[in-house]
């Protein structure tokens, strides 16, 4: 996120969520953006389906799936067209528009609707809600990334907020709401194939010298390879064994058939977590890690803040930290790691990385510090982009809408987009074993609406039979109009209904390689009892 | 004598097992269990404004060694909480010792320190769609017709993201089965939870037993103004069984059969 | 103890919006026509008060939260 959560409550004017079922995925944040609107603040909400934060706002559309670069697109050509852009920010302050200006030229609010079956008023009026009153903060989550064109609908985000002065200003700016607790700290950990910590790309020879003096060791200057990449690679026999930490790729990586014969052709699985999962069951040697509160560490939040976890009790069994894990690990494999707590590490990162380097165990007390935090007078940055980009100016990118890899056709009428539900996290490795939370939501649905239903004489708990391209699996239909007709929604917490044997491990961003678990083309049949 | 002398004092003489105070541990209050085993974290023992239900710690106590002697700091939402979980058999007076603090004001005290003391703001949007904090259930009665009484309630309630916060924290709810979670009652799976059936069901179960410490509407996250609820639900079971939970070691109403009754069934109006 | 029981309720559906859908009221196994006219009486009432506000509101259907009424969802109303 550029901006912290709190700004929502505090500053902001308009919030315009997009992608994010924000009540199930990430409830509080929803709560603070509700409250906002209690407050005064107006709300927009785009999702293709209908989801409870819609109730609040001022104004909901419904794009189709895999529309949001022509919608946002679209919102942008009305406001220029209007004049209701920052003229003065952009010149001050960003570059290219001149490009973004030529490509939004043919996204007229008619062929826009067109596209995203957004009526062409309300594409106009949500603009005008979005742009005529500032500060404006926009929201997504892995509605927007989930996409061949993830990449594409990130960076259209980023132009609509500077079309309008929005970033590097509280109460503004795009935020991505992260999916886990420390998915924003893996990341600055370096958990990415091509940068050590901080961002530090490993084909830089300067960052590579300080690390290599650092850890006393050659470092290759090749990035590595993403999980999309590695799985072809196993199948090509050119990775031979898997080393898989807090991860469960069973079910949590597109097509699974694919994925699965891939692992047979593994020599070696290794994983580490604190639950036997799915890819846990087949590996040839689990590492139990401990668990939260049974380690002590820092994890970095959706808005940079870094902040102290403690240990509460001893870990169970014979379970240890994933540091120490590793630590043994890499000495047992000849290159030593010896660090006597996890400050030690903590330490060593934040001398070589500068957005950390401010920051000290002492520092981080209980409310921790946002990065950048360079020195250790530095408050932390509660905002980016303040007065100036990071890369000195805000590149406008002119991206054209692309349809995504799959649309519907004869065969697979259907478009199927995957999801969370508010009582599962992820593929449940943590939370189907709590009592309370499996007695919520026992197993996998398929979430239908009343017209689909009544066409193909469905009714709630029948067994329909899902296929697609890649595969086939069985859930019980659930009838609602939180989905749009012709369209299906599967949560991904459920091993007895695994969503990725239908989803595509071929659909994936160019860049981020993210694949794209939003949409899919599916058939759909009842199952007779 | 101060508090961290008394709960030694309590502890050395085998007047109590262990005793529920706050410690403070990095900044933080939090609830502590203090032991003769740990005598040492006295030293942390703190009385601030904040609360939590220790009493429900208690209960669980209880559940487990239902012979444990307990002390347990006490303001007075706390001591009205353990005078119902007395009349409701889930702790007995005998077991417990409860060593009052500072409190809200009240007919002996006036200082106050207490969470449940600070004012509520209620935004823009909120006042028009949804529930005052700061109205009080007259006026709210008096201002809106039966419709707008009840959009206004459902707004609030669909806010709700199912957390269990309210029963969570709530020092008289201990049910083994809650209803909330009973899949005949209550649709599991959904968000919001199947309104306004959730909140009745839990606004049923606090007439005659909340003690009205607020700690729900502390907890929820969503802002629902559970209090003004409960508090109401309370008001009539006030006026129906003149009965006030928590004020004494009478029985709630709802738990006996009771005797004559002098009231006439309403007349069904048009 | 029943009447204070249903006179709770009443109250506590009143404060909530949902006046008048509960009645009491005694009637011995005697009282044939009673029982009738009351559930006449009532079936009207109940009639003229229409459906209950929160029939269907389950996880299935999607409300207004505003109004009184279900307003059923649109998709796309364009195109
Ligand atoms: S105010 Fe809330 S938490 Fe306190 S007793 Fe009543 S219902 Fe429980
Ligand atoms: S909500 Fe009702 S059933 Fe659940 S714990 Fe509280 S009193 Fe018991
Ligand atoms: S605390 Fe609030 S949001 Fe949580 S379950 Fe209770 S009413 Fe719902």
């Amino acid at each position: 996120m550029t901006n912290s959560i709190e700004e929502f409550e505090t500053h902001s004017k308009v919030i315009f969520v997009i992608g994010s079922n924000t009540t199930a995925c990430h409830p509080l944040i929803a709560s603070r953006i509700i409250k906002a609107k209690e407050n005064g603040a107006k709300l927009i909400v785009a999702d293709p389906r209908n989801i409870q934060l819609s109730r609040y706002a001022d104004f909901t559309v419904h794009q189709r799936l895999g529309s949001d670069v022509a919608l946002l697109n679209g919102m942008m050509h009305i406001i220029i067209k209007n004049n209701w852009h920052d003229q003065a920010y952009i010149e001050q302050r960003c570059e290219d528009f001149e490009q973004l200006k030529e490509t939004l030229h043919t996204y007229t609010p008619t062929m826009v609707e067109a596209i995203t079956g957004i009526a062409k008023k309300d594409i106009t009026k949500m603009a005008e809600l979005y742009a005529t009153q500032s500060p404006a903060a926009l929201l997504y989550a892995m509605g927007i990334t989930q996409h061949t064109t993830g990449v594409d609908n990130v960076k259209s985000c980023c132009n609509l907020a500077m079309l309008c002065g929005n970033v590097g200003v509280a109460g503004g700016g795009v935020n991505p709401l992260r999916g886990q607790n420390n998915v924003q700290g893996a990341c600055d950990m370096g958990g990415l194939p091509n940068v050590f910590t901080g961002y530090q790309p490993v084909a830089d020879p300067k960052a590579r010298e300080k690390f290599s003096q650092a850890w006393d060791c050659e470092l290759s200057d090749t990035p590595g390879m993403t999980i999309t990449d590695m799985i072809s690679a196993i199948e090509e026999g050119k990775i031979k064994g898997l080393y898989v930490i807090g991860e469960n790729p069973k079910l949590s990586d597109p097509d699974k058939n694919h994925l699965d014969n891939a692992f047979k052709k593994l020599d070696f699985l290794i994983t580490e977590d604190i639950f036997l999962t799915e890819s846990a069951q087949i590996a040839d040697v689990v590492f139990a890690s401990a668990s939260l509160g049974e380690r002590e560490g820092t994890f970095t939040n959706t808005e940079r803040r870094c902040m102290l976890t403690r240990k509460a009790v001893e870990p169970v069994g014979n379970a240890l930290p994933d540091w120490e894990i590793i630590s043994r690990f890499s000495t047992a494999l000849g290159y030593e790691m010896n660090y006597d707590c996890p400050s030690d590490i903590f330490n060593e990162m934040t001398s070589l990385t500068k957005s950390y380097q401010g920051m000290s165990y002492q520092r981080l007390g209980i409310d921790g510090l946002q990065w950048p935090c360079p020195t250790p007078e530095h408050p932390g940055t509660p905002y980016l982009h303040k007065n100036i980009f990071t890369r000195g100016k805000g590149k406008f990118h002119a991206i054209d809408y692309k349809d995504p890899a799959e649309l519907t056709c004869e065969d697979y009428p259907m478009l199927m987009t995957t999801g969370r539900m508010f009582a599962h996290f992820h593929t449940g490795t943590m939370t189907r074993v709590s009592t309370s939370l499996d007695s919520e939501q026992k197993t996998g649905y398929v979430e239908i609406n009343p017209k689909d239903a009544r066409r193909l004489n469905i009714n709630t708990d029948d067994m329909i039979l899902l296929t697609s391209r890649r595969g086939k699996i069985e859930a019980p239909a659930r009838i609602t109009d939180s989905v749009p007709p012709n369209n299906i929604f599967l949560p991904i917490h459920f091993g007895e209904n695994p969503t990725n044997v239908l989803t595509s491990s071929t659909a994936f961003d160019p860049i981020a390689k993210i694949p794209e678990f939003k949409v899919g083309a599916v058939k759909i049949e009842k199952l007779i009892a | 004598m101060n508090i961290t002398k008394q709960v030694e004092q309590l502890l050395k003489q085998g007047d109590v097992d262990i005793f529920l105070a706050y410690r403070e541990l990095d900044g933080h209050l939090i609830p502590h269990g203090y032991t003769l085993d740990n005598l040492e974290d006295l030293e942390n023992l703190k009385v601030s404004q904040h609360r939590y239900s220790l009493e429900k710690v208690a209960t669980h106590l209880t559940e487990k060694k239902p012979n444990l002697k307990i002390g347990i700091v006490a303001r007075d939402c706390n001591q009205r909480a353990l005078n119902l979980l007395y009349t409701w058999n889930q702790l007995s007076p005998e077991n417990i010792t409860p060593l009052m603090v500072n409190c809200c004001p009240s007919q002996t005290r006036n200082h106050s320190d207490c969470t449940y003391l600070e004012p509520k703001k209620t935004g823009t949007f909120k006042q028009k769609k949804g529930i005052d904090f700061n109205e009080n259930p007259r006026e709210f009665m008096d201002n809106n017709d039966n419709g707008q009484r009840f959009s206004r309630w459902m707004y609030e309630f669909s806010k709700c993201i199912k957390c269990y916060g309210c029963r969570n924290i709530c020092p008289v709810c201990f049910c083994t089965d809650c209803s909330l979670e009973n899949p005949d009652l209550v649709e599991p799976g959904a968000l919001p939870p199947e309104i306004p059936i959730f909140h009745l069901v839990r606004a049923t179960h606090m007439a005659g037993r909340c003690i009205d410490c607020g700690l729900c509407e502390d907890a929820c996250p969503a802002e629902i103004p559970l209090r003004f609820l409960y508090r109401e639900m309370n008001r009539i079971v006030s006026d129906v069984f003149d009965y006030t939970p928590g004020a004494g070691l009478e029985k709630s109403p709802f738990t006996i059969i009771g005797n004559e009754v002098t009231l006439e069934p309403r007349p069904m109006d048009a | 103890m029943t009447i204070k029981r249903i006179t709770f309720v009443q109250e506590m559906l009143k404060f909530m919006g949902l006046e008048g859908r509960l009645h009491l009221e005694w009637i011995s196994s005697a009282e044939a026509q009673k029982f009738a006219r009351v559930v006449t009486d009532f079936t009207e009432k109940i009639t003229h008060l229409g459906p209950s506000p929160i029939a269907g509101q389950t996880r299935s259907i999607s409300m207004e939260p505003h109004e009184n009424k279900r307003r059923k969802h649109e998709y796309h109303k364009a195109g």
